[in-house]
């Protein structure tokens, strides 16, 4: 038999054990700040579908606005890291072909669909949290984009193109400043830059897909899977998607990546979880060592164990859906477990792999 | 009562209380900071209650029964290899480790319960208040846990009749 007196002192033992206080606040002010930004972003979701709707109604007004310059976006919203502002017009011929975000900034790739010759042009947004540094953009020549006082480097550094090379890949860049504050930089990818195009041509065609390119309203970025609630503690750091090779990448948990890593998103130091999502083919077949386990949601799915010695921690969970095959990688075993990846996978809303318009968006939250 | 002078003076309280509600450092902390953070948001009101403090304490409680199973955190037990010998026992520390087990295995409302009334030395009442639910269902909690608990009969009877 026990006593209340046992269980007061059993009390009292326990609330020794109770956590140091230190870091508690500041973690609580943080978390204080993310729900802010969230009800900020609900927000802004309201006023973009008002000024939808505004669209639809006044159509004369927009058309008037739209020939004064670009649709702006909402000033002073956060983004996260699922969302995006950065795009192209759409009647300009452009189209956006990839579209990765990051904590912090945001990239696309777009093509001229009607000019051959030049495939692939490039955009970095950096938000305004991001602490771009102008001082190099604001030595180059005094331009304008879309109305906005813009600059054009012809050596510009741009950081994350070392091509395996002590310094960065110098090409020209054309930036400039929203009036969200965020900072676009334009440029034309390294490997389609065109040897022995004189200058003057090779500033034209940057300076033509500038005024393409546009920071809209904060919207979803749009996938063939649409991750449902995540475990705490890991949320979505980067986000790509991608139309023209249906591929959509999510990484959870993890460092944000450095601002100069802009290729692709993928894993950082600490990245719990990586999801990707591919169409049926040649580069989405199951392993042969892959055991076949419950079906998910419906679907048939695969479980692959971690080789000894590889990053996958915990293994591959594999799931084919609707032309996609989508893997669900616990990247670290310390942060995720098997479970929760057959977890997340189940929360996870699958749409045609082969038809954008039933896509969702990247995360529901 | 401004956030930084509530935190300064109750924020240990807080994280003792949680730390009894689930048993463990790495919940309570999570639960407290979860907690403040979204009492930050809505300071403004919570700082003008005449007891920011019991607000503060009901959202824990609020959140610790509602917490997830999603969001606990896996934990390892440390088994006898881990330690590398068995800790020497006291004669009665026993006995009060299994009421320790017994008093992890209670269901959230039922634990809560207790540590509301025999931590924070609330009345059923205030209990009930802070549960919104009635004080007979107070009463049935604490009779069915203390009865989980082995909780001999005789010092009840005596606590009951003081309450």
């Amino acid at each position: 038999m026990n006593t209340l007196e046992d269980l007061r002192r059993i009390f009292d033992e326990d609330a020794s054990a109770a956590p140091d206080p230190v870091g508690v606040v500041a973690a609580a002010e943080q978390g204080a700040t993310q729900i802010r930004r969230r009800r900020r972003a609900a927000v802004a979701t309201g006023v973009a579908v008002l000024v939808a709707a505004v669209a639809v109604a006044v159509p004369v007004a927009v058309q008037r606005h739209r020939a004064d310059g670009p649709m702006p976006a909402t000033v002073g919203v956060e983004r996260e890291q699922h969302q995006v502002t950065l795009g192209v017009d759409g009647p300009s011929g452009y189209a956006v072909t990839n579209q990765d975000s990051y904590e912090n900034l945001q990239r696309i790739l777009f093509r001229n669909a009607t000019e051959s010759r030049r495939l692939i042009a490039s955009a970095i947004a950096y938000d305004p949290s991001a602490g771009f540094d102008p001082t190099l953009l604001r030595r180059g020549e005094r331009t304008t984009v879309s109305g906005h006082e813009a600059w054009y480097v012809s050596d510009y550094p741009l950081n994350g193109y070392t091509f395996g090379q002590r310094t960065p890949m110098v090409i020209p860049a054309l930036g400039w400043q929203d009036p969200t504050g965020t900072w676009v930089l334009v440029y034309e990818l390294p490997n389609v830059v065109h040897p022995g195009d004189p200058e003057e041509s090779e500033r034209a065609r940057i300076q033509q897909d500038a005024q393409a390119v546009r920071i809209e309203a904060m919207h979803e970025m749009t996938a063939p899977i649409s991750l449902g609630p995540l475990p705490a503690g890991i949320p979505p750091m980067s986000t790509a998607s991608s139309d023209r090779r249906t591929k959509a990448t999510v990484m959870l948990g993890g460092k944000p990546a450095p601002l100069d890593a802009v290729w692709v998103v993928g894993p950082t130091q600490g990245t719990a979880v990586m999801i990707e999502a591919e169409p049926d083919g040649p580069n989405t077949q199951i392993p042969d060592k892959a055991a076949r386990v419950a079906p998910v949601a419906g679907y048939p799915a695969w479980f692959t164990k971690a080789t000894s010695g590889t990053a996958l921690g915990n293994g591959s969970l594999w799931v084919r859906a609707r032309g996609c095959t989508i893997t669900f990688s616990a990247w670290d075993r310390d942060l995720a477990s098997a479970k929760q990846l057959r977890e997340i996978a189940a929360a996870t809303k699958y749409a045609d792999c082969d038809n954008p318009a039933t896509w969702g968006p990247i995360v529901r939250g | 009562m401004r956030f930084e002078e509530f935190t300064a003076a109750r924020l240990p309280a807080l994280l003792r209380y949680a730390m009894l509600l689930s048993g463990d450092r790495e919940q309570a902390r999570d639960l407290v900071q979860e907690v403040l953070a979204r009492a930050l948001v809505k300071w403004g009101r919570i700082g003008a209650v005449e007891e920011p403090y019991a607000y503060v304490r009901r959202m824990v409680t609020n959140e610790f029964l509602s917490w997830r199973r999603r969001r606990r955190v896996p934990t390892v037990p440390l088994d006898e290899a881990t330690l590398g010998g068995r800790e020497p026992v006291v004669p009665d520390r026993e006995d009060r480790d299994d009421l320790r087990g017994m008093l992890a295995r209670l269901p959230r409302q039922q634990r809560a319960v207790l540590v509301l009334r025999y931590y924070e030395d609330l009345t059923d009442d205030e209990i009930a208040s802070a549960l919104r639910c009635r004080v007979g269902t107070v009463r049935g909690y604490a009779s069915r846990a203390l009865a989980a608990l082995r909780i001999e009969l005789a010092t009840m009877a005596i606590e009951e009749a003081n309450r």
